[in-house]
């Protein structure tokens, strides 16, 4: 493979750019694309690489063009021809070809023989920091011949690296007597878990042993409960008697205390509050009692503060009866005296103004001494007048402009002119007048030519056979199926006949060499010599002669013999029986396949009848075959379709040329009596466009005179119109002041006019309201006497008097109203003295009844005396409650015995049967925690997953490591084999790599390291370089010639490579930029070497190499990258 | 009549899966086969069944940890409590479990030579199970006769005809089962769901309810049994808590990560069913640039299935296409590995080399380096190596 071009389409900073690397020519292909630093090298080879593997996620180049956008392209030369490429960022079909159309991936991995990216980088493009990390690794490698080969021809440096991994992996898994690997350390998590499931797991003794223990437990807790009842009952009887004798003593006691308390009976229930509720309502009634009593004293001292003031209230009433006065339409009468108070004088003196001012402007009007009424007209005569004013004017004005527009009409109206008869005919003759037929003569003579040529190469009486009808193309379709197949089948059919024949001749020959090989013992045979050996040892048995004797041994020995052989030939007498089995299937198949040959063969030659009888319909020989068919049957089809149209294309032609004739004759007959002498074609054609400009002229000016009389007609309707609008305004203005006024005089003063009436209607209003106020003062001043005299205010004006009526009454009112309220309350606290005094007489009543039968000291304190015997009667209570209790402590108990018990008064024996039960009581609780514990251990032990949780951690512990161990093995042997086959492949390639290198290295040193040896070390062989007859290991090199020893493996690696797998494009950036310039002249003359095996292509910024390239390469060529 | 049928529960026997150690899962397989008992029982009690048939194994051994015996002895009593009863014969798992060691377990029948038939309703359940481990002969001819007028329905423990390389238990030929004149034979042993119909029985094999490793793959399930006029019917209803699947996953053509990524998607994804955890081994198929590095694939699909809810690998193993051989140096190098691994003496130094292994290894995975499978790992190492140092391309 080689690169032709490479697109820039749009790439990095790159749109368009295209790097031409031209056809491979005789010389050296090397290609020096040479500039600057950031001119876009790096962005070319990564621009390659993403062409060949495609687009990585991420990105370096995409902040001009987004990933999605970014597109390269290329042109390879390929084995099969020059393949035009695109790559662009899509997920799939990124691959395509220029036209946009998809390229499978295979395509291009078969080019590059299966390198990956990394791979085709790795042997195929080199730069400077690849040069020192190779010269690294050659220093890693310590010389190591096998490595230094790898590490520079193939790209396998990262092996080594493999192989050391996996064996750390198989050790980091299984070392013999290793404690830290996976596999011991799971072995000892695993016997870890064996014993937690021992300990975990409930097997049947350990169940009998739980259950066990929980009977033997609750059989201990059954008799430390009985105990502890037994010591409870005992207790239980002492403290009964114990609280009885105690009960006893607390009886006599308050017998004792009873004695202190008066006689009586027991006080009823509700007595001691009874008592108390009605010494309170007793305190309650008097405190009451006496807040009552001194309400009625204040209400008493309230009455005498207060005095009536009955002028107040009789002019409030009076004032109240002026408010209430009102007019006929309903306004009060204080309103208006109130409102009319102010501004009666102010309304007057306005009235008196407006009045001057008409009388002035009436004698502007109407002249001096012009009275306002008269010149004032009223609205309706000032409608009428100007209506009839307007109209005058305006009728004068259209009267004037349409007697100007009749003689301007007049005006341009121009002369008479008229038309001869019959011009009409030769315009309709002319429009008739067809196309000039000339077109239909070059179609009618194509049409000929075509059908003509499309005829010819076909056999004579074509048309006859096109006429007759030419086969469907299904019909043709289906003979040349037909006929395809019945070859087919036929040639199928005498193939497996001769394959059936083969092997039938072929089983019959086997069979026949069977036969041959050897004497076949068959069934009868050996019945035949044992028949014999029967009848002689017969004979021989009745004969007993040394004669039959011999006869019958003879026999016997035959016998035997062939029996034998019957043996010996089991497998040949089996085989000859499948031959001959398989001879008979076989000679059936050649039967069944003869039959099908002939049925094949009788369906070709049906076939071919019905193709000789279709090739004559197309009138082609017989025998033609059906391919033929279809291409004849369009070439008919298509020349008839070409005949007829050359017919129809002739006819079209006469039918038109007569009719162009005919119209002809028409015009110039139509023309002729309106010429001066007989017309051609063309004057026809100028007298008609004449004539119709004539015509155009007279309709125009018909349409002129209608118009003049249209408007002669408005001149003398607008002169009727201005004589009777004059008429209307005269009789207007008849009798009134303006009588001799022309109408716009009179239309100027209209407006002075209107503006007297309103003037006149001003004055009209103000009077009428300067006399209603006057009128309500004086309605005031009658109603307002009383009042003035009860208030004593004779001058007051009527605001004033009104307010003072309004204060003087409001204060007599509230004095009223004070006087009541004391009356009110003077009279409620007498009553409630009175009833105060009656609750507390019926509370003493209460008093006597609830301690009647006591004896009791008189005038004692009621409350006092209820507690006392309340207290009485609290000690007689308790006894009886004393007294219950004993009896209740005797029973559930033996009569004797508690008897006995409370005549034992000794403490001690308290204390002792306290002792026993709480001794009991705790045996019981441990009896009963001990039969809990025994319970919980079974429960949770058949509660819990035995051991089946540890058993699920250790399979899938196991899993783990089975997985694990798996994977270990695999590794190991994996590594075996590769170490194996490592050892060989090193073996297989060294020659031939070592001398390439050698030579390599030489070139590249200028000749300074002129050989390359080996020599044994460590556990292989040594890489050494001469120098000066020195030899130098790779190791003890410096640095700068490691690099160059690396460049010479690769070189050879390359050189490797193109010769097992072919040639591809091998990329160099800058790595000539550390060499001095005799080694770098060298080095690019092995470049030009490797230019000779494939394509080589260099990218340099120094100016001075392209010099030196130019010198040592013959036909470089040169890019510059701007 | 309806009843529920299962076989081959091995309570208590653990999941020999990798998926266990997951945190997230582990603790949603802790107690498996109990849970799965549970569900058991859920499903009789929501079909309403007459009864539930243990056709064998449903322990482990013959000498069950108590607390197992306990567990079915709950589901027993669970069972009982609605009404439906437990027929049960031994397998040859469980031939020597002694299930009245610890007292009668209420609602629970065992039918064996003494008492092989159970009575319920219009049904005779006939039944013998193993009294020892192996029982080389047929056990059908000691079964009982059909009663007639009545359903007829037997429990049986058997390897049916066998299968090559595994020894026999109680085995009997299908046909011969078929035509004893029973309506329905509640199999058991074979851990794969089947159905056998004979023109007037079912066989039915309902397989392990809840499969142990990656090597039991087609349970899952146990058989409800409608038997009436219309004949016998069997439903399998899935149960499993974890489902084991192996997953072909063709990797031609797919020669990028992403592309690899989605057809392990697709993969788990047809095997993904919801409620039930998956655990996952992958076979890798293509050439050796699609498949790549295993390890890296390894990574890739547990990776994958982390994103997945209830989702496990527990293993990727590559099966390499031949017939693409990649150009150059690792090309050359595969085939000169497989060509020195296909040599009498590269197996015999090979097996030398692990004999010190073989001991090392526990009993429990020792089978791992058994003779006969030696050749396929020793194949299965020599590409996985070519497939590490680059056989899809040079590296």
């Amino acid at each position: 493979m080689r690169l032709r071009r490479l697109d820039l389409i749009r790439y990095g900073r790159f749109e368009d750019r295209v790097l031409d690397f031209g056809e491979a020519g005789d010389g050296p292909d090397v290609t020096l694309v040479f500039g600057e630093n950031e001119a876009g090298k790096s962005t070319a080879f990564s621009a390659w690489l993403d062409l060949l593997y495609g687009l990585p996620l991420q990105h370096p180049y995409d902040f001009r063009f987004s990933r999605n956008e970014l597109m390269v392209g290329a042109v390879l030369d390929t084995p099969d021809g020059p393949l035009t490429l695109r790559r662009t960022g899509k997920r799939h079909g990124s691959l395509t070809d220029e036209a946009g159309r998809e390229v499978d991936e295979a395509r291009l991995a078969g080019l590059l023989h299966g390198l990956d990216r990394d791979a085709f980088r790795t042997r195929f493009s080199l730069d400077d920091e690849t040069l020192r990390r190779g010269g690294k690794d050659i220093a890693d490698a310590r010389g190591d011949l096998g490595q230094l080969l790898h590490a520079g021809s193939s790209g396998l440096s990262g092996l080594t690296e493999t192989l050391a991994e996996a064996a750390r992996e198989m050790d980091e898994f299984h070392k013999p007597r290793a404690r830290k690997t996976t596999l011991a350390q799971t072995r000892a998590e695993l016997a870890r878990l064996d014993a937690a499931m021992a300990q975990a797991r409930l097997d049947p003794r350990d169940y009998d042993r739980l259950r066990q223990n929980v009977t033997e437990t609750q059989a201990r807790y059954d008799a430390a409960s009985q105990a502890q009842a037994d010591a409870t009952r005992a207790l239980a009887l002492r403290k009964a008697a114990d609280a009885r004798r105690a009960l006893a003593g607390q009886i006599d006691r308050i017998d004792t205390d009873l004695q202190a308390f008066p006689r009586g009976p027991d006080l009823p229930a509700d007595a001691l509050s009874g008592v108390r509720v009605a010494a309170a309502a007793i305190r309650a009634a008097r405190h009451a009692q006496a807040e009552a009593q001194t309400a009625e004293a204040a209400a008493t001292d309230a009455l005498a503060g207060l005095t009536p003031d009955p002028a107040g209230v009789e002019a409030a009433a009076l004032a109240a009866e002026i408010g209430a006065a009102e007019f006929e339409d309903g306004t009060l009468l204080v309103t208006r005296v109130l409102a009319a108070e102010p501004d009666v004088d102010k309304l007057a003196k306005d009235l008196h103004d407006t009045r001057d001012a008409a009388a002035a402007l009436a004698q502007t009007l109407g002249g001096p001494g012009a009275a306002p009424e008269t010149v004032a007209l009223s609205r309706a005569a000032l409608a009428t007048l100007r209506e009839a004013a307007e109209s005058a004017r305006v009728a004068a004005r259209d009267s004037d402009r349409a007697i100007a527009a009749l003689a301007d009409a007049e005006a341009r109206l121009g002369p008479v002119e008229t038309l001869p008869d019959g011009w009409q005919r030769l315009g309709d003759a002319l429009d008739a007048l067809p196309e000039d037929p000339a077109p239909l003569r070059d179609a009618a003579a194509q049409a000929t030519a075509d059908a003509a040529r499309l005829a010819a190469g076909l056999p004579p009486g074509w048309d006859t056979l096109a006429a007759a009808g030419l086969p469907v193309a299904a019909e043709l379709r289906q003979i040349e199926t037909d006929a395809h197949s019945a070859t087919a089948a036929m040639a199928e059919a005498r193939d497996r006949l001769q394959e059936a024949r083969d092997a039938h001749a072929d089983a019959q020959a086997r069979r026949t060499a069977e036969g041959q090989l050897g004497a076949v013992v068959t069934d009868a045979e050996i019945a035949a010599t044992r028949a014999r050996r029967d009848a002689l040892w017969a004979e021989h048995s009745a004969r007993l002669s040394a004669q039959t004797a011999g006869a019958f041994e003879t026999s016997m020995l035959a016998d035997d013999s062939t029996r034998a052989r019957h043996a010996a030939t089991m497998e040949q007498r089996a085989l000859l029986g499948r031959l001959g089995v398989e001879i008979d299937t076989l000679a059936a198949r050649v039967a069944r396949r003869e039959a099908s040959a002939a049925s094949a063969a009788a369906t070709a030659r049906d076939v071919a009848a019905r193709a000789s009888g279709m090739a004559a319909r197309l009138g082609l020989p017989e025998g033609t075959a059906p391919a033929a068919f279809a291409p004849r049957c369009d070439a008919l089809r298509v020349a008839l379709d070409a005949a007829l149209a050359a017919t129809a294309a002739g006819r079209s032609l006469d039918t038109a040329r007569r009719a162009h004739e005919a119209a002809l004759d028409a015009v110039l007959a139509a023309a002729l009596p309106l010429a001066p002498t007989a017309p051609t074609l063309p004057e026809a054609r100028r007298l008609r466009a004449d004539l119709e400009a004539s015509a155009a002229r007279i309709a125009q000016r018909e349409k002129a005179g209608t118009l003049v009389a249209d408007l002669r007609k408005t001149c003398e309707a607008s002169g009727r119109a201005k004589t009777a609008a004059q008429a209307g305004y005269a009789q207007a203005v008849s009798g009134l002041w303006c009588e001799t006024l022309a109408p716009p005089e009179l239309l100027a003063r209209l407006d002075e006019v209107a503006r007297l009436r309103e003037m006149l209607d001003d004055a009209r209003g103000l009077a009428r309201r300067v006399g209603q106020m006057q009128s309500a003062l004086r309605g005031f001043d009658m109603r307002a006497g009383a009042l003035r005299k009860v208030l004593d205010l004779p001058d007051a004006g009527p605001t004033e008097l009104l307010r003072e009526a309004a204060r003087r009454g409001s204060e007599a009112e509230r004095i009223q109203r004070e006087t009541a309220a004391a009356r009110d309350r003077q009279t409620r606290a007498r009553a409630d003295a009175d009833t105060q005094g009656r609750l507390i007489a019926a509370a003493r009543a209460d008093i006597a009844r609830l301690l009647d039968g006591q004896a009791l000291p008189e005038d004692a304190d009621p409350e006092t005396q209820a507690q006392h015997l309340a207290a009485r009667d609290a000690l007689r209570a308790r006894r009886r409650d004393a007294e219950r209790q004993r009896d209740a402590l005797a029973a559930d108990h033996d009569a004797r015995a508690l008897a006995l018990e409370e005549a034992d008064a000794d403490s001690a024996r308290s204390v002792h049967l306290a002792d026993a039960l709480e001794a009991a009581r705790t045996d019981r609780d441990a009896a009963l925690e001990t039969r809990a514990e025994a319970r919980q251990a079974l429960d949770a032990a058949l509660r819990r997953t035995g051991a089946a949780e540890l058993a699920q951690t250790r399979a899938a512990l196991l899993e783990t490591l089975r997985e694990q161990a798996r994977g270990a093995v695999l590794a190991r042997v994996g590594l075996m084999a590769a170490q194996g086959a490592l050892s060989r492949l090193r073996e297989d390639r060294r020659g031939p790599m070592l001398t390439a290198a050698q030579h390599a290295f030489a070139t590249v040193t200028g000749g300074e390291w002129p050989r390359l040896e080996t020599r044994p070390g460590g556990t292989g062989e040594q890489l050494v370089g001469v120098r000066h007859d020195r030899k130098v290991p790779a190791d003890a090199m410096s640095t700068g010639t490691r690099a160059q020893l690396y460049l010479a493996l690769r070189i050879a690696g390359h050189a490797d490579f193109t010769r097992r797998f072919g040639p591809l494009p091998f990329v160099t950036d800058d790595i000539l930029e550390t060499f001095d310039d005799t080694r770098a002249a060298a080095t690019l003359e092995m470049t030009a070497g490797m230019g000779q095996l494939g394509q080589a292509i260099m990218f340099t910024h120094h100016a001075h190499l392209v010099a030196l390239a130019r010198e040592r390469i013959a036909g470089l060529r040169v890019i510059a990258l701007d | 009549m309806k009843f529920l049928h299962l076989a081959d529960l091995h309570l208590d026997s653990p999941l020999r899966a990798q998926a266990a150690r997951n945190p997230d899962m582990g603790a949603a397989l802790r107690d498996a086969s109990r849970r799965v008992l549970s569900r058991i029982v859920d499903k009789a009690v929501e079909h309403r069944v007459d009864a539930v048939l243990f056709a064998g194994d449903t322990f482990d051994s013959g000498v069950a940890d108590v607390a197992a015996r306990a567990a079915l002895a709950a589901a027993v009593a669970r069972l009982d409590a609605a009404g439906i009863a437990s027929v049960l014969i031994q397998g040859n798992h469980d031939a020597l479990l002694d299930l009245g060691r610890f007292g009668p377990m209420k609602g629970l029948t065992q039918l064996t030579p003494e008492n092989p038939t159970l009575r319920l309703g219009d049904a005779s359940f006939h039944g013998l199970g193993f009294s020892a481990p192996h029982m080389p002969e047929s056990l059908l001819p000691r079964y009982p006769a059909p009663e007639p007028g009545r359903w007829n329905i037997g429990l049986m423990h058997s390897s049916l005809d066998g299968a090559s390389g595994h020894d026999p238990y109680a085995p009997c030929a299908l046909s011969a089962l078929l035509g004893h004149g029973y309506d329905y034979w509640a199999l058991g042993h074979i851990h794969k769901r089947a159905e056998h119909r004979g023109e007037r029985g079912l066989a039915v094999m309902p397989g392990i309810p809840q499969g142990r490793s990656v090597r039991e793959t087609d349970g899952g399930s146990v058989t409800l049994v409608d038997l009436d006029l219309n004949g016998v019917r069997a439903t399998p209803l899935p149960v499993e808590l974890l489902r084991f699947a192996r997953l072909p996953v063709p990797l031609t053509g797919a020669n990028d990560a992403a592309a690899r990524r989605d057809a392990m998607r697709r993969a788990l994804d047809s095997a993904m069913t919801p409620g039930v955890l998956l655990a996952a081994r992958l076979d890798l198929t293509g050439g050796a640039a699609d498949i790549g590095d295993i390890r890296f694939a390894t990574a890739q699909a547990q990776d994958l299935a982390s994103e997945l809810d209830g989702v496990f690998i527990e293993a990727v193993r590559p099966h390499l296409a031949h017939a693409a051989r990649p150009d150059g140096a690792a090309g050359d190098l595969a085939q000169l590995m497989r060509e020195d691994a296909a040599t009498p003496g590269f197996r015999d130094q090979a097996r030398a080399a692990l004999a010190d292994w073989r001991t090392a290894l526990p009993r429990d995975i020792a089978d791992l380096l058994d003779d006969d499978r030696l050749d396929a790992l020793i194949d299965e190492g020599v590409e996985t190596m070519a497939l590490r140092l680059g056989g899809g391309g040079e590296t």
